[in-house]
């Protein structure tokens, strides 16, 4: 077992390499680059002031843009290597690492926060939905289930803004309060928090909702009628009983090893929500990087969600192998 | 005769009493509780210390006596410097400003300026004991320093002074220190704009260079210590880098600056002391040592702070200004009208009607300078038939909610600068006039009924290429309607609407075709100030645009030089800039707007519908209308300074 992680765990690092050299050039694709989109917003609102070639120049210069790709490569992921050191946010003027890391907390809140809603609601809907099938209940969450699943997110929390300041004249958007925005943590401050993350909770998870529920009703639905859910019916073992200990763990495999997915998928699902309901997570930032080309701004995200990607991955495997011990590891054939 | 004089004697003692006690009361200045608070407790000198001798009295004709406190809460999409709306609420304030009706310059932090009779020497006094927003003197040595010491250093300018507002002619201005509070500006050519230019946008620059912060990052103020600057500054490489990514005045600078380092001493009226960093929220509060006072001798601004809220979605932002959230909210739409009479209640903001700086809403620029096309364009009966072909009263009925009526890209009716011809001409909606233009130039058709390029026999298809940021004037929706109206008369466009990378892209290496954007120059003498639709000299005259990338950047490949009474044109454009009397300068631009319409350049749709600002129903001293546009300063024209909360 630990062999086996040992060798995952190197995996990753010629992993990254090959994923830091796409992300690098995939930014770079689009024409221009930061300079053009920083004189462009500047010139629009200017009225037109041009600027010199010698201040393009020294702008390009300023902001390391006017080497080759594969030298800014280099320079970039020696950096990152050596020294820790993601790069210099070009919008922001402060070492993209701050950024993220400011940012990537409050992710990491607002994603495990929907993350636990989804499997709270999904988990025992489904369940019930497989031992009940075809009744009311199914039919009812089955019906909320593909809404959901149909519906995406930002929309739903289009919706919800719009009644909630329709009738209710309140603003949902944001993660605090505006005299908490700024303050210090303090208890006061996480309260005022707490009162407004149910809100991106319930929307991020409630599209990852429906998917879980259905898979999990499937998923029962095949073990149940097994036959060795029958021989433990038959021996006389308590329904519930039986059908947590058997069949439902069966079921749970496709679960876990999805969750290698849930955190990229709620950080790239949070993104338009966040969007939409003015969160200070990494989503909103990640985008405007990549429309401003803040290359490294970008870059540094992007290597940072590959990372826990492919790391949700081997957790993943290494839970599944615990969950079922079906799954062994065989040396690659 | 005792009592008579006694009378008399008595009647004096009192007026003098009297009189005495009002002047001492005219030099009573009155400041923020917040102010008088850091007062009482040492941190700052009286208020008299603070203002200059001489402040500037603020004394506009809707204006009354205020009361200090509040924030100003103002939201905005987008997280950089420049769409945050302090630029509005701050800069706009240099040695001269512009008068509450945007039609000249007034002092400002220039208590006057002296100009030499053939506009080619300014001299500037300054008021006497103004400072920085952290206490320490504003002098003539400031000014020196923006100009002497960063554009006119050939290190920090790669060799030469930057071309822009303040070289007019070939060489650099000659700037000499007469005393602390005097100095004069030099011009190797006449230059009667200058005032005129520095009161808009590029005045900021001279008032923003504080000497006696950045000389730590200038070599020749501190050769020994800047090593070690250096080296602790990320991202500079040698002295040059370093200023650059100090000083937000120069070459390579970014005025953002200013809204990240606290530490960066400003003349501005609200100064950043929460800056946005990472968070979605900046705080700007009063600045202390601000030179404005109201006819009392209360020290300006009235508001305590402006808190800047970022959002990244403008519907969510508005669903939030709705509910009442904010103050203000800038960049608004035509469709979102209503929506703000309709809450007005629960928003708590009332609408105020601006003006519009434009001469119409959008331009229709056909590239006369594109390498395929520029047999076609550059012909007038082209330009003329395609103008004819236009159904302007559709298009303001569908696009424009019906605001409007058919014009072309001019100077407004009521601006100095009017030119009927350039204003009415070709706007009738005739097809077969239009037909009859276009068969001068592109007689020939295809069986399907195309016309075809006389020179290579093939159909002329353009590509209109159209940005998605439409500055809330809907080029797309524009697009789609000339589609129909060109087709109708046989020529054949096809609309590429495309993002703002790559619209820059193909203006900036000439491959642009045509294009439909903005429409400015109406505004009293915004044709003067933004010419870009009358002469090819501006990053955005599209219509011209080999011509305007061969003015301003002469060494690039993509400029197309023009013919000669292109360049005649924008010689006499340059003699408008040069004129030092206002009549002359106004006689002359005639003759380049007379030039302009004759030769119909550009066309128009129709004239630019009244805009509106909501602003909250408390706030009281606010103008019952404004020209909003980049020249006059979005609500800096409004003098949001003396605003105040009313309860």
């Amino acid at each position: 077992m630990a062999k086996y992680i040992l060798k995952r765990l190197l995996y990753v690092i010629p992993t990254m390499f090959v994923v830091s050299m796409l992300i690098f050039v995939t930014i770079q694709l689009p024409p221009g680059d930061y300079v053009t989109n920083m004189l462009e917003s500047m010139r629009n609102q200017t009225g037109g002031t041009t600027w010199t070639p010698e201040f393009q120049e020294a702008m390009r210069q300023r902001y390391g843009l006017n080497e080759p790709m594969p030298v800014q490569y280099a320079k970039w992921i020696g950096n990152i290597v050596l020294r820790g050191d993601f790069g210099y946010s070009f919008q922001y003027s402060v070492p993209a690492e701050k950024m993220i890391g400011d940012r990537i907390g409050m992710t990491l809140v607002v994603s495990f926060a929907s993350f636990i809603f989804t499997w709270v609601v999904a988990l025992p809907i489904g369940v019930l939905s497989a031992v009940r099938q075809y009744s009311l209940a199914d039919y009812f969450f089955s019906f909320i289930g593909f809404i959901g699943l149909a519906t995406p997110g930002f929309l739903i929390a289009l919706v919800l803004m719009f009644l909630a300041f329709k009738y209710g004249n309140v603003s949902l958007s944001g993660l605090f309060s505006t005299e908490f925005e700024n303050a210090p943590w303090s208890i006061a401050k996480v309260l005022d928090l707490m009162n407004h993350l149910w809100i991106p909770m319930v929307i991020i998870g409630v599209s990852g909702t429906a998917g879980l529920i259905r898979i999990m009703r499937a998923n029962l639905l095949d073990e149940l009628h097994k036959p060795y859910v029958e021989t433990a019916r038959a021996k006389g073992m308590p329904e519930w009983r039986l059908l947590i200990k058997y069949p439902l763990r069966q079921a749970m495999n496709p679960f876990v090893s999805g969750m290698a997915w849930v955190l990229p998928s709620l950080i790239g699902g949070e993104a338009i929500v966040s969007i939409v309901l003015n969160l200070p997570t990494t989503g909103p930032v990640l985008l405007n990087a990549l429309l401003w080309q803040d290359m490294f701004l970008a870059a540094g995200f992007l290597m940072l969600l590959s990372l826990f990607t492919i790391i949700g991955m081997l957790l993943s495997d290494i839970l599944l192998a615990w969950l079922d011990p079906r799954i062994r590891y065989s040396e690659g054939r | 005769m005792k009592t008579r004089l006694m009378f008399w004697l008595v009647l004096c003692l009192v007026l003098t009493v009297s009189f005495s006690a009002i002047s001492a009361q005219d030099t009573q200045y009155g400041e923020a509780p917040m102010l008088a608070e850091r007062v009482a407790a040492g941190e700052l000198p009286p208020v008299a210390e603070r203002l200059p001798v001489n402040p500037r009295v603020i004394d506009l004709p809707w204006s009354e006596i205020g009361t200090y406190g509040g924030d100003l809460r103002d939201p905005f999409v987008g997280d950089s410097f420049w769409s945050a709306q302090m630029v509005f609420w701050t800069f706009w304030k240099g040695l001269v400003s512009w008068n509450e009706g945007y039609s000249d310059w007034v002092p400002n932090i220039a208590e006057s300026v002296d100009v030499s009779e053939d506009a080619t020497s300014y001299t500037f006094h300054l008021r006497e004991g103004l400072k920085w927003s952290d206490g320490v003197p504003f002098t003539a040595d400031d000014v020196l320093f923006a100009i002497n010491d960063i554009h006119n250093n050939e290190e920090l300018n790669g060799g030469t002074f930057p071309a822009g507002w303040l070289k007019p002619g070939e060489a650099a201005p000659v700037v000499e220190k007469i005393d602390d509070y005097t100095f004069t500006i030099t011009f190797d050519v006449p230059y009667g704009m200058f005032l005129i230019n520095m009161a808009g946008w590029p005045g900021w620059e001279l008032v923003s260079a504080p000497k006696h912060y950045l000389e730590q990052f200038h070599i020749d103020y501190n050769p020994d210590g800047i090593d070690a600057l250096i080296a602790e500054t990320e991202g500079a490489e040698d002295w040059v880098s370093l200023f650059q990514s100090h000083s937000a005045v120069g070459t390579g600078t970014d005025p953002a600056v200013i809204s990240r380092d606290v530490n960066y001493p400003t003349m501005f009226p609200w100064i950043y002391t929460d800056p946005l960093g990472t968070g979605t929220q900046f705080i700007a509060e009063r600045n202390p040592y601000y030179y404005w006072v109201d006819t009392a001798g209360n020290q300006l601004p009235y508001i305590d702070r402006i808190v800047g809220s970022v959002y990244q979605d403008d519907q969510t932002m508005l669903v939030d200004v709705l509910a009442g959230g904010f103050d203000t909210m800038a960049n608004t739409t035509d469709e979102q009208r209503p929506l703000f009479f309709d809450n007005e209640a629960t928003s708590g903001l009332r609408v105020y009607p601006i003006q519009s700086e434009g001469g119409g809403t959008v331009s229709v620029l056909f590239n006369m300078t594109h390498p395929d096309f520029a047999h076609i364009f550059s012909e007038k009966d082209f330009r003329v038939g395609m103008s004819y072909a236009i159904d302007r009263e559709e298009i303001i009925d569908i696009v424009y909610f019906g605001q409007g009526h058919p014009r072309q890209i001019s100077p407004l009716e009521d601006s100095p600068l009017y030119n009927e011809q350039l204003t009415n001409q070709y706007l009738e909606y005739n097809v077969d006039l239009a037909n009859e233009h276009l068969d001068l130039v592109l007689p020939d058709k295809d069986a399907d009924g195309w016309r075809l390029d006389p020179v290579t026999g093939e159909r002329v298809s353009i590509v209109f290429t159209i940005q998605t940021g439409d500055y809330g004037l809907r080029f797309t929706d524009v697009a789609e309607l000339l589609k129909q109206y060109f087709a109708a008369v046989g020529v054949d466009i096809i609309v590429d609407v495309i993002d703002n990378d790559i619209w820059t892209e193909r203006r900036n290496d000439n491959s642009m075709e045509a294009t439909i954007f903005t429409g400015e120059g109406g505004y009293g003498i915004t044709a003067i100030t933004d010419p870009r639709y009358f002469v090819p000299v501006h990053g955005q005259s599209v219509w011209g645009n080999g011509w305007n990338i061969w003015y301003l950047e002469p060494n690039n490949p993509e400029g197309v030089e023009p013919p000669q009474e292109i360049l005649d044109h924008i010689d006499l454009y340059e003699s408008v800039l040069q004129a030092p009397t206002t009549e002359e300068r106004y006689e002359l631009m005639g003759q380049v707007l007379q030039t302009a319409a004759d030769n119909f350049w550009v066309i128009g749709i129709s004239s630019a519908t009244e805009s509106y600002r909501p602003l909250s129903a408390r706030l009281a001293n606010v103008p019952e209308s404004w020209v909003n546009g980049w020249n006059p300063g979005g609500v800096a024209i409004a003098f949001p300074e003396q605003w105040y909360y009313s309860e």
